[in-house]
């Protein structure tokens, strides 16, 4: 059993040794712990596209998956066409975005590629809103676009065709607590989140949060509490 | 990092200064009050507007209360480029190394050309006819737009700047003694560094002026505030801001570039001086070493030349330098004695080099060159897609449903100047809010919907805030949604006492089968979806 554990101790100082200088995961802007695991990469890798599928809860979503990033400095726009619905923008101060380094952009569908561009070239995180029909052609150099820059393009709704999608998120189920027939209010909301993708992100990934949680957050349910839970009374028992 | 204040060296420069030269440049014939705009901020501006109250800094808008017949017109910089090439020429005919700072500013070592044209006098008096002559050539007559060129000689550039600002208010040239620079500094406020911050701090530490800051110990200035402290401190005794250590620039760090076919466009010849300058500062960056003067030498294919010298005050990065070579050739091109044919050689040559000891960034995070970078995209988008479509959240206050935070036009807010200061606590606590979760979609305008109860009949609320009977299902454009949860009726009364302002509402939390959640207000008779918790 010794001999076992000092091999492994022996491999992981290989393992580190080496280890490249820069992982991927360097080239990530952070996301919140609650919505790690959607992500291979363990936050959004810049340079990706992902694009959230529409239902309750997507606008949400993004504002969560850019929350961390946000609040460590990363700008943040959001693009949509004139006379659509404007983000709540205390619903985005709650997710904890910072307001401070937030810009809210309407564009009609004709100049909607080039402010988009724009954008990318400029801000790490936008967020486009139902895009209007974009041409293909259009896409396809915003998403090289967005690959150079290192910035990470969330699509809520609309047609992503031309796009390389990296992780694409869906809401599986969506409940409110707190309301009922007549009493209570809207305190939080518990969302299954499936990301699927391509290459190592295939596989169908499975995440349940509390978005919004009581404070207007995210939170991890359940699963995130239970191991260091164990694990203390585990230390107990052994101690 | 050792010398002592004794160890720097003052050069005698002579200065030459154009205030406000993009007013110069843009040599419109209006007669209306100019402020030339750019990032939303006021760069310069014509006497007329200055006597308004306009001052460089000051937010577009502000600017436009001060002076409202102002004519406002964004920075072009390659025109003040290609209009200041006029005067550089002009005043390389009494001295060949002409040092250009940006377009507006030049600087020459004034030691030799003094002795030929009979002292400093004579000279400063020599060099400001020739440059007032070349300007009024530019503008055809008509001076009286802004302050007259300054000319300024003295022991140090800092000085001679100065000295030159002062000619320019003055109207005569004004040379300082040999000697006598740390003296004509000594009075001068801490803001003239030309650093707002470092500026700022000593401010509030109870150090306004040069004459305070050269008393003090290097060495405390050193160990507070780094290099830049040390920098400061040479300025402010009348030594050269130039870098002590300039060293020895090796020879084989100039670059040079062969366009084939020649270019005749600037553009091409930027894209390559793009390139090129990206290569002379990898090349920097092995040996640790940061640019401060570049040469920039430009040939063509009948063979004329032209070599400029920029400085900077701090080190140039491979932009600025491809920036420099645009405005460079801009003004070349565009000369009368404009080359007869295309560039075919590009070289770049840096002329001063010093140790790169990196910048110090904010230490409690601050403004970064990311927010800059955003705020300049963001300008250019509003500029190009209309001022209401670019927004910028603030902190305001209310009892509606997202009341706590505005959106306002881009240039109505400070953006990189607000990212310094703590956020603001918005007032509260606004009895009567939704509590948190907030709607993550708000509808500008909001929708009308129907609300029904069990029997098909529209729900309503009495004058006491009780509901007529539950809700059963909402239809919106015909789609009916059956209610699964529904919260309220919460009742809201504002501003009673002001008729116009008036307003009386009850809201409803409604959440539907497919698990859409919505806020949902009576007033006037009928139901508003005003946002989704999406």
């Amino acid at each position: 059993m010794r001999a076992a554990v000092r091999d492994l101790d022996a491999l992981r100082q290989v393992a580190g040794a080496v280890r490249p200088v820069a992982l991927a995961a360097d080239r990530c802007l952070p996301v919140l712990p609650a919505l790690e695991p959607l992500l291979v990469a363990g936050g959004l890798r810049r340079g990706a596209v992902v694009a959230i599928e529409r239902s309750p809860g997507a606008m949400a979503l993004s504002y969560g998956l850019c929350s961390a990033a946000s609040g460590s400095g990363s700008w943040l726009a959001t693009i949509s066409v004139p006379g659509h619905a404007a983000p709540g923008l205390s619903a985005a101060a709650e997710l904890g975005l910072e307001l401070r380094r937030m810009a809210v952009v309407t564009a009609p569908a004709p100049s909607w590629a080039s402010a988009l561009a724009t954008l990318v070239d400029a801000i790490e995180l936008v967020v486009m809103v139902e895009p209007p029909e974009l041409r293909p052609a259009d896409l396809r150099r915003i998403d090289a676009r967005v690959r150079e820059r290192g910035a990470v393009l969330v699509a809520v709704g609309g047609c992503t065709t031309g796009l390389s999608v990296e992780v694409r998120l869906s809401v599986a189920s969506a409940r409110w607590t707190g309301i009922g027939q007549g009493h209570g209010r809207l305190v939080s909301r518990s969302l299954t989140v499936e990301a699927t993708g391509r290459g190592a992100a295939a596989r169908t990934r499975r995440c349940v949060v509390e978005l919004p949680d009581a404070a207007g957050g995210v939170s991890a349910i359940g699963r995130a509490a239970a191991p260091e839970v164990a694990e203390a009374s585990m230390q107990r028992a052994a101690g | 990092m050792n010398e002592g204040p004794g160890a720097g060296v003052a050069e005698r420069v002579l200065v030459v200064d154009c205030p406000d030269w993009p007013v110069v440049a843009a040599r419109t014939h209006i007669d209306a009050p100019l402020v030339v705009v750019q990032a939303n901020r006021v760069v310069a501006a014509c006497c007329r507007a200055r006597g308004d109250g306009v001052a460089t800094g000051l937010r577009r808008r502000e600017a436009q209360a001060r002076c409202p017949s102002a004519v406002l017109l964004d920075r072009d910089e390659s025109a003040e480029a290609r209009a200041f090439e006029a005067v550089a020429v002009a005043v390389e005919q009494f001295c060949p190394r002409v040092e250009l700072t940006r377009p507006g500013q030049l600087a020459f070592v004034a030691r030799g050309p003094s002795r030929y044209f009979g002292g400093d006098d004579a000279l400063a008096a020599k060099v400001r006819s020739a440059v007032m002559a070349t300007i009024g050539q530019h503008l055809g007559g008509d001076h009286a737009a802004t302050d007259p060129p300054g000319v300024g000689l003295a022991d140090g550039a800092l000085a001679a700047r100065l000295a030159a600002r002062r000619s320019s208010r003055q109207g005569a040239p004004q040379v300082v003694a040999p000697g006598a620079s740390a003296r004509f500094l000594a009075r001068c406020p801490i803001e003239v560094l030309d650093r707002p911050e470092l500026a700022g701090l000593l401010r509030r530490l109870g150090i306004a002026t040069l004459g305070a800051l050269a008393a003090m110990s290097r060495n405390d200035l050193v160990a507070r505030f780094g290099p830049e402290g040390a920098s400061a401190h040479v300025l402010a005794n009348g030594y050269d801001d130039r870098p002590l250590d300039a060293r020895a620039v090796p020879p084989e760090l100039a670059v040079a570039i062969e366009l084939d076919p020649p270019a005749s466009r600037i553009d091409q010849v930027a894209f390559a001086a793009k390139m090129l300058a990206d290569g002379l500062h990898q090349e920097l960056a092995v040996r640790g070493l940061a640019c401060t003067q570049v040469a920039i030498e430009a040939e063509t294919e009948s063979g004329e030349r032209r070599c400029r010298l920029w400085r900077h005050q701090g080190a140039l990065s491979a932009a600025a330098v491809a920036e420099r070579v645009r405005w460079q050739l801009d003004g070349w091109l565009h000369a009368p004695s404009a080359p007869t044919s295309g560039i075919c050689r590009l070289r770049l040559i840096p002329d001063e080099v010093t140790a790169d000891r990196g910048r110090q960034l904010g230490f409690w995070g601050g403004q970064t060159d990311s927010d800059d970078r955003a705020l300049r995209a963001l300008v250019r988008l509003a500029a190009h897609l209309g001022r209401d479509a670019v927004l910028v959240p603030i902190s305001a206050g209310g009892r509606g449903i997202d009341d706590r935070h505005g959106l306002v036009p881009l240039d109505s807010v400070d953006v990189l100047g607000r990212l310094d200061t703590s956020p603001t606590v918005p007032p509260g606590p606004w009895p009567g809010q939704l509590p948190a979760p907030s709607p993550a979609i708000v509808y500008p305008r909001a929708i009308e919907v129907a609300v029904l109860d069990a029997n098909g009949l529209p729900v309503t609320v009495s004058g006491r805030g009780e509901l007529s009977a539950a809700p059963q299902q909402w239809v919106v454009d015909g789609r009916s949604r059956a209610v699964a949860a529904w919260a309220g009726p919460w009742c809201v009364e504002e501003r009673w006492w002001d008729v116009r302002r008036s307003r009386r509402h009850a809201r409803l939390q409604l959440v539907a089968g497919d698990g859409v959640a919505a806020v949902v207000t009576r007033e006037s008779g009928s139901w508003w979806w005003e946002a989704t918790y999406d």
